[in-house]
């Protein structure tokens, strides 16, 4: 019983040494005071659609199933480039490039092999067509068989 | 047009009745996102625990007043730095202690320690204010934490929920501490005149 009355007495000698009187806060004092914090505070209402987008990425962040499906996204993009970089047989033949730079060199029994072996006899057809095409029309006798025979010496 | 102004102000009147109800929570995201209104009632809500911070640091009211805007002012530009919505009263409790902390350093405030030789004098005395001021000396004599901790129960009668959420302990280790700074402080006053504490 003592010891209660005792611990009631202590708790009112504290309320009293402690000005116990609740504090009220004043918004509009306050607002007055600190007038750059305010206003930073509402220009992020302004900026608050950059703040979704970071929102999102956060919540990227946060899930791992959604970290999942985006490391499965920028796998799936990587490999469709990359395979869009790696040249497929199709695009050799269609797409020789030249190895020569003058219609006579194009014509050369060299050039021709370099054309044969990158994209087969429908290149050197190709290359031999680019080679004369400055000095106008190839004469219809004359087929690709027989010129590489006449370079060839054959 | 009178018609008009009072729809207004009923308008507004809900408005702040039901942000007053809203959980910390809720309050928090909203003031990130730049609501001034929910920052605003989380600043009403904790006035007073960040009062009994700073006043438990600087030992003088209308300073503790001022320490506690000060934290307001720093939390609202800080607000994007808190990580966990459900800390912000923790988090606000840190500002206010910081921000307490470096007033008192300013202007040379902290609870005032008389010297030990007036303390049987001041005990001696029965007047009101000579009491207050041995209760004070006794106060004056516990750690930082556990002055903190009786200025949070005392000065608002803050529950033991609400005192947890400011300083982010259990209600227990709360109602432990709480004990043993009242016992050190009975002890105190006890050596000083005070047979009945």
């Amino acid at each position: 019983m003592d010891k209660e009355k005792n611990e009631k007495h202590l708790d009112e000698l504290i309320s009293r040494a402690i000005n116990t009187e609740k504090p009220q806060f004043d918004a509009e004092k306050w607002k007055q005071k600190y007038p750059d914090e305010f206003q930073m505070l509402l220009w992020r209402a302004a900026k608050g659609d950059s703040a979704r987008q970071s929102n999102i990425l956060k919540v990227i962040l946060k899930s791992p199933l959604a970290k999942l499906a985006a490391a499965a996204l920028i796998i799936i993009a990587i490999s469709f480039f990359t395979a869009r970089q790696v040249p497929t047989e199709k695009a050799d033949t269609n797409t020789v490039p030249k190895v020569t730079k003058y219609p006579v060199e194009m014509v050369t029994a060299i050039s021709l092999e370099r054309a044969f072996r990158r994209g087969g006899i429908e290149a050197v057809e190709k290359q031999c067509n680019e080679a004369f095409k400055p000095i106008g029309p190839r004469p219809k006798r004359a087929s690709v068989e027989q010129i590489l025979a006449e370079f060839n010496g054959t | 047009m009178e018609a008009g102004s009072a729809k207004i102000l009923s308008g507004a009147l809900e408005k702040e009745k039901s942000v007053a109800q809203k959980p910390d929570t809720v309050l928090v995201k909203a003031a990130i996102n730049g609501d001034a209104d929910s920052f605003t009632e989380l600043c009403r809500r904790y006035y007073p625990a960040m009062v009994a911070i700073a006043h438990s640091i600087l030992g003088d009211r209308h300073l503790a007043e001022d320490a506690a805007q000060q934290a307001f002012a720093k939390a609202a530009v800080k607000l994007q730095q808190l990580k966990k919505e459900n800390r912000f009263a923790g988090w606000l409790a840190v500002i206010c202690r910081n921000a307490a902390k470096d007033m008192a350093r300013n202007v040379g405030a902290g609870l005032r320690v008389c010297p030990t030789e007036d303390l049987s004098m001041v005990a001696a005395k029965s007047r009101d204010d000579d009491t207050t001021e041995t209760v004070r000396e006794a106060m004056s004599k516990l750690s930082a934490s556990a002055r903190e901790l009786i200025f949070l129960r005392y000065y608002d009668g803050m529950s033991y929920e609400q005192i947890s959420a400011v300083l982010g302990i259990s209600e227990q280790a709360i109602n432990g501490r709480l004990r043993r700074a009242k016992k050190k402080m009975a002890d105190y006053l006890r050596r000083n005149g005070f047979g009945k504490v």
